[in-house]
C-alpha cells in the first residue's frame, strides 16, 4: 500500500527518530509499503519520517540500468561506521522536496552497519550513488534535510517553493 | 532520495511533431523555468547554440538560444517573434540535431530585432546578430514547423534528405 509523503517543510522531517528495537511483521509491511511508495515516486531512497513514522528505517535500490534486476534494501537502525576521505559531489533530489536538484558533497564511500527485515546484522560498503543515497537517507534519521547543506539563500528560496506548492495543491 | 530525471530525448526527422507550429505560452511559470533548464542541459550537451522546445517534443513556444564562446549566457525566450530584419543578409552553415550527419549553407537577414517573454515573464526587445541571428531565426523556424532546410532549393532539399536518411 502506497502511503503519502510529507512535503517539506514539516515539523515531522525535522524531528530525530528513535531506534527499532523490535521487529513485527507490521514493521516488515511498513517497509514494504516504503519500498512501494519508493518506486512509485519514482525516487532511489525514502526514510521512516518522510512517511510521517519516526522510527530509524530506510529503504533504497539506487539500480539505474534500465532493465537491470532492482536491488531493494531495507535497513532498520543504519550506521555509517566509517567514511572515506574522499569526496564525492553528486546532484541530490529529495521526494519531500520535489522538483528541487542540488549539489551536495559527501564522503564518497561509506562502511554502514543495519539490520535487515529478517533481523540479521548486516554490514557493507557503498560507493557513487548507493553512497549518496544511503547517506541522504540516513541523514533524514536525524533530522537533516539536504537542503541543510546549502547556503541559506538557497535553502529558504528552495522552501519558499515548497510552502507555494503545498498551498496549491491544499486548494486543488 | 530522487535524482534529476533523464532529459528528454530529441526527437528525429520525420517524427511529425516538427512539422507542427507550436502554442503560444499562457505565462511564465516554475514548469516553465524548469523545461528551459532542462533544454539548455540538452543544448549543452549536444554541443549546440539553440534549441527549440518541440525538438524534446514538447508543443511550446519556448526557445534558447546561447552563441556565446564562453558558454553560460543563454538566452530563455518564450513566444519570440520576429518585429524587424535587417535588409543585409548572411550565409551560415546550419545543421538540427534532429537530423544527424547533414548540414548546409542557408542565408537569413544578418540582424533581427526579437520580441518575446523573458525568465521574468516580461515583455523584452532584444537585437541579434552574428551566429545569435541565425540561431535565433533558426529557433523560430522549429516553433512554426519550419526546418532549416526548408529555405533551400527543392533540388538542394532533397539531396539533404537523401543524405539524412543514409546518415540515420
Amino acid at each position: 500500500m502506497k502511503r503519502p509523503i510529507l512535503i517539506h517543510p514539516d515539523p515531522r522531517l525535522k524531528k530525530v527518530a528513535a531506534p527499532v528495537d523490535d521487529l513485527s511483521d507490521a514493521r516488515r509491511k511498513l517497509a514494504e509499503d516504503m519500498l512501494e511508495t519508493m518506486y512509485d515516486a519514482p525516487g532511489i531512497g525514502l526514510a521512516a519520517p518522510q512517511v510521517g513514522v519516526a522510527e530509524r528505517l530506510i529503504v533504497l535500490d539506487c539500480v539505474k540500468e534500465e532493465g537491470a534486476a532492482p536491488r531493494p534494501l531495507v535497513m532498520f537502525n543504519p550506521e555509517v561506521v566509517a567514511a572515506s576521505e574522499t569526496l564525492n559531489t553528486y546532484e541530490e533530489g529529495c521526494l519531500s522536496i520535489p522538483e528541487q536538484y542540488a549539489e551536495v558533497t559527501r564522503p564518497a564511500e561509506v562502511q554502514v552497519r543495519w539490520m535487515d527485515a529478517d533481523g540479521h546484522p548486516r554490514e557493507e560498503s557503498f560507493d557513487g550513488l548507493w553512497a549518496t543515497c544511503v547517506q541522504h537517507e540516513i541523514d533524514h534519521l536525524n533530522g537533516k534535510l539536504f537542503i541543510d547543506y546549502l547556503g541559506p539563500m538557497k535553502r529558504q528560496m528552495i522552501t519558499r517553493k515548497m510552502v507555494k506548492l503545498k498551498r496549491e495543491k491544499a486548494k486543488a | 532520495m530522487s535524482a534529476r530525471p533523464a532529459p528528454r530525448p530529441i526527437l528525429r526527422w520525420p517524427d511529425p511533431r516538427l512539422r507542427r507550429p507550436a502554442a503560444p505560452v499562457e505565462a511564465v511559470t516554475d514548469a516553465t523555468r524548469a523545461l528551459w533548464d532542462e533544454m539548455i542541459a540538452v543544448m549543452e550537451a549536444m554541443p549546440g547554440v539553440g534549441l527549440a522546445a518541440p525538438q524534446l517534443g514538447v508543443m511550446e513556444r519556448l526557445a534558447v538560444v546561447d552563441a556565446s564562446e564562453a558558454r553560460g549566457q543563454a538566452i530563455r525566450m518564450a513566444n519570440p517573434e520576429i518585429l524587424d530584419t535587417s535588409r543585409e543578409t548572411a550565409e551560415r552553415t546550419e545543421a538540427s540535431p534532429c537530423l544527424p550527419g547533414v548540414s548546409a549553407v542557408v542565408r537569413r537577414p544578418a540582424r533581427v530585432t526579437v520580441r518575446f517573454l523573458n525568465e521574468a515573464g516580461v515583455i523584452d526587445r532584444r537585437e541579434f546578430e552574428g551566429l545569435w541571428a541565425v540561431s535565433v531565426q533558426h529557433q523560430i523556424d522549429h516553433l512554426e514547423g519550419r526546418m532549416f532546410f526548408d529555405r533551400l532549393s527543392r533540388v538542394k532539399r532533397d539531396m539533404i534528405l537523401r543524405r539524412a536518411k543514409k546518415a540515420g
